[in-house]
């Protein structure tokens, strides 16, 4: 997914897209770590959402819901 | 009323993202879960403290963090990593049987001192900037950035005194010269 931006601009890039690699890449970790860290954040972001968390905020959502249209109700009598 | 709101859904898409900070920093896959469930609670209560249009991911983040370190309080140390409890724990999940890359690298990444663990992932892997990495840690920029390199020359240390050459030197001192002929 990660295009390398060497790939991308190959080897004679201009000195312009060079200095801007530069100041980008500072930001950045040598890529044998980098890469890992992903891999290893990854393998359980990548992962579906646990049910168990969609029905906690159903129901959140839904005592809410609730609470509102109580104090809406009260409001009009 | 099946109506799901704003909110809810902006949680639910940050949530793949709370398991994976909550798992480096809780070290059991159990223990990330109910971090993170506890979030999304505590997130709930006070959504009407949070900011739209501001970044609702580093507010979670935060949320997370600050309650991981309650509880590490409120247990003492029984929460803290003993010899390697940590990545054995993180090993046992069944997706990652067989990675064994990566779970050299998890090992590395578990001999970091929290702070700067906590500061890798931050930058390199969720994909803060530093200034929100510092906001979420309550800490200055420029410690941010000492943790965060520090880390990396640690790992660099530690999977090259373990390595077999795959992680050594080379592959790193190439990148490097490939990115900064000059430096």
């Amino acid at each position: 997914m990660d295009t390398r931006k060497a790939e991308k601009d190959g080897p004679g890039a201009n000195e312009a897209s060079e200095k801007k690699r530069d100041s980008e890449m500072s930001f950045a970790l040598p890529s044998a770590i980098g890469d890992r860290l992903k891999a290893y954040y990854n393998d359980v972001a990548s992962e579906p959402v646990p049910d168990r968390f969609l029905s906690l905020l159903e129901q959140l959502d839904q005592a809410e819901g609730e609470k509102k249209r109580k104090s809406d109700k009260e409001e009009v009598e | 009323m099946t109506t799901e709101t704003d909110f809810r859904r902006e949680l639910i898409q940050v949530i793949p993202n709370l398991r994976a900070f909550a798992a480096s920093l809780a070290g059991s896959f159990d223990r990330a879960d109910d971090l993170v469930q506890e979030t999304l609670v505590k997130a709930w209560d006070k959504q009407h403290t949070f900011q739209p249009g501001t970044n609702l991911k580093a507010w979670l983040f935060t949320i997370l963090r600050n309650e991981f370190y309650t509880q590490m309080r409120k247990k003492g140390r029984e929460v803290q990593d003993v010899d390697g409890v940590h990545a054995m724990q993180l090993a046992g999940h069944p997706e990652q049987q067989g990675h064994l890359d990566l779970q050299d690298f998890r090992k590395a990444l578990d001999m970091l001192p929290d702070d700067q663990r906590e500061a890798l992932i931050l930058i390199g892997a969720s994909g803060f900037s530093y200034e929100e990495a510092a906001d979420i840690c309550h800490c200055a920029v420029g410690t941010i950035k000492s943790r965060v390199s520090r880390a990396r020359t640690r790992i660099g240390q530690i999977l090259e005194i373990e390595g077999d050459g795959e992680y050594g030197p080379d592959s790193i001192a190439s990148q490097i010269i490939g990115v900064a002929p000059a430096a």
